[in-house]
């Protein structure tokens, strides 16, 4: 259970979903966007039922800095962006929650803030990419072309942003 | 390479200077949040009103 009175199944059963709807109808990056969600949520809970530790601050700035480079390596738009710039606001929380363990020592208080904290920002990601999902589908819905949305399916001419030939 | 356009630092850029200062804000937020003890306080608070609450409704119960 969380800070948020969401059950921790609920994040990864939305994450698994969204990756499933990403593999059937969207891009690679979406894909990858997903998968790495779902990867870091799976490594949260793999190491909690390994060592029973409800806040594995350390384990989670590695994780979480795995999880922003595997996402922000060249993002496929602002929605991929947005959800790398939510890991690296986790990043800096699990810092702030290192330096108040080292000021103040552990405090109940402090690690239900931090709960609560993390879980806000987790459901901010899942909106985010539960918003990008819903993006595809409203601009195939309106009549773009489907195939336009999955890179595999685009062969360019050209490099939409070539530099201008001539011009300095 | 005459048509090759020429690089820049990106590192550099304003909003890279203005997204940096907004997470050392945010992790500064997150860091008074857990010094805080404001839950506590709350907490001590919501206890003590359901004391006094208890009383009044004994005192209620008596006249």
């Amino acid at each position: 259970m969380s800070a948020l009175n969401v059950p921790i199944w609920y994040y990864g059963a939305i994450l698994f979903v969204l990756w499933i709807m990403a593999v059937l109808t969207e891009g690679r990056f979406m894909i990858r966007t997903s998968l790495a969600l779902l990867a870091n949520w799976a490594a949260h809970l793999a190491h909690y039922r390994l060592f029973g530790d409800p806040t594995p601050y350390m384990f989670s700035i590695f994780a979480d800095v795995l999880t922003a480079i595997v996402i922000l390596a060249r993002p496929a738009g602002r929605m991929q962006a947005t959800i790398g710039w939510t890991l690296l606001v986790q990043i800096t929380i699990h810092s702030g929650y290192i330096v108040h363990i080292i000021v103040s020592g552990y405090t109940l208080q402090a690690e239900t803030s931090y709960w609560a904290w993390i879980d806000w920002i987790a459901t901010a990601q899942i909106a985010l990419l539960g918003g990008w999902f819903a993006d595809g589908m409203g601009r195939y819905a309106c009549g773009d072309d489907y195939r336009r949305f999955v890179p595999w399916h685009r062969h360019p001419s050209v490099p939409a942003d070539r530099p201008g030939v001539g011009s300095s | 390479m005459p048509n090759a356009a020429p690089r820049t630092n990106r590192w550099f850029e304003p909003q890279t200077l203005v997204g940096i200062i907004g997470l050392l804000g945010i992790g500064y937020t997150s860091y008074r949040d857990f010094q805080s003890d404001m839950g506590d306080r709350v907490n001590n608070l919501t206890v003590r009103i359901a004391v006094l609450e208890t009383q009044v409704a004994y005192l209620a119960r008596e006249r």
